[in-house]
């Protein structure tokens, strides 16, 4: 299923998700960048896309292994 | 092959979690409000959950003490060893160590079902204290693991029989999820939750279900689904693929993940009988990464 995901909304998506303010959160915000998005804030984002997007990406690993905004966004888009 | 008895033991240190780690809301995401810490060693927690068995003279008649851990106490001799004779069971026995972590007690099920009818009485100990492994600052992990062990009596008996049972076994995914004698990770604990939450999902959900399609093939009524209590996020989302929710027993927020201990724990808390043509299904998941199903069924 091809969805297109706005990078603004993947952003918000995020910040809800690991709880930091939506203006923090951009298309290059690394975990790394809070200690919010640890493991268990990732799994947060992970149930937060299937929430939004549906369950296609359950086995998606590059999207468990994703470290940034941007991988993230990448590994929706393929 | 028959779960005669089971008994508990859990660390006797209790660590408030919203006290450890204020203002971060981990409760919601792990369902744990306090995990469980022990100042023993793993074969004392282990000698501790033995005796607390309710029929101790049972433990004259086992012939194989079969422990599960991956905190042993000993590089050798096997952790069993010393465990058998501080019980004061006979000599004339086979004690070994099994070093598997949150699978280990369906896998150990699975080895000891084709071992009792030689055996006729197995004690099953699993028993591991993750904790000391756990680096200060990882929430991840601080947040679930708990110190305990169990003891599982299992005798032969021909009217219950495992009748299923499938295993993954994937070391390719071995870094999610380690502790290494090297220098990896400082020696510590690793996990990446994220990757084995996402097992949970792609493998351990779709094994769960193909039992269930075996248990309706073999018109066996399932009483009950006793997975591997990781935690909240883990098991509320099998819970929701599975579509199945009531068919599942959970307790992870008595103890937290007590890793091979976990299910013998949900069997003390929510105990099943079995009528015939009724079967119970345990789901073991996690490091290596690996994962066994398996279905008890009484004939």
């Amino acid at each position: 299923m091809e969805i297109m995901v706005q990078e603004k909304q993947l952003c918000s998506l995020i910040s809800k998700a690991i709880g930091v303010e939506e203006k923090l959160v951009n298309f290059d915000t690394k975990s790394s960048d809070f200690p919010e998005w640890d493991s268990l804030g990732h799994i947060n984002i992970l149930m937060a896309i299937q929430e939004h997007f549906g369950d296609d990406y359950q086995g998606d690993p590059s999207l468990a292994s994703a470290v940034s905004v941007r991988e993230i966004f990448e590994a929706i888009q393929t | 092959m028959l779960i005669s008895e089971i008994s508990g033991y859990v660390g006797e240190l209790e660590i408030n979690l919203a006290e450890r780690f204020p203002n971060q809301l981990l409760f919601e995401k792990t369902g744990i409000s306090s995990v469980y810490e022990t100042t023993l060693t793993t074969k004392e927690i282990a000698k501790r959950a033995v005796l607390s068995l309710p029929t101790l003279s049972a433990l004259d008649e086992v012939n194989l003490l079969l422990l599960i851990t991956q905190s042993p106490d000993d590089f050798l001799p096997a952790n069993a060893i010393p465990l058998a004779s501080s019980l004061g069971l006979k000599k004339e026995l086979l004690a070994i160590d099994l070093n598997q972590g949150c699978s280990g007690f369906v896998q150990a099920l699975c080895i000891c079902d084709k071992l009792i009818e030689h055996y006729g009485t197995i004690l099953l100990v699993t028993a591991d204290r993750y904790r000391n492994k756990l680096k200060q600052n990882d929430r991840s992990t601080n947040a679930v693991f708990s110190d305990g062990a169990c003891a599982i009596l299992l005798k032969s008996d021909k009217n219950f029989k495992l009748i299923y049972e499938d295993h993954i076994t994937d070391g390719s995914k071995r870094d999610w999820l380690f502790q290494s004698t090297l220098a990896e990770n400082d020696g510590f604990l690793y996990m990446s939750g994220p990757e084995v939450w996402m097992f949970t999902r792609s493998t351990v959900v779709p094994q769960i279900k193909k039992a269930l399609e075996e248990a309706s093939s073999q018109n066996l009524e399932v009483r009950r689904i006793y997975i591997h209590q990781a935690s909240k996020l883990v098991v509320d989302g099998i819970k929701k693929l599975l579509g199945v929710e009531g068919l599942v027993a959970q307790n992870y927020s008595r103890r937290g993940n007590t890793v091979s201990s976990s299910i013998p724990f949900l069997l003390i808390d929510e105990p099943f009988e079995l009528e015939k043509k009724e079967c119970v299904i345990f789901a073991g998941f996690g490091v290596g990464l690996t994962s066994t199903v398996a279905i008890l069924a009484r004939n």
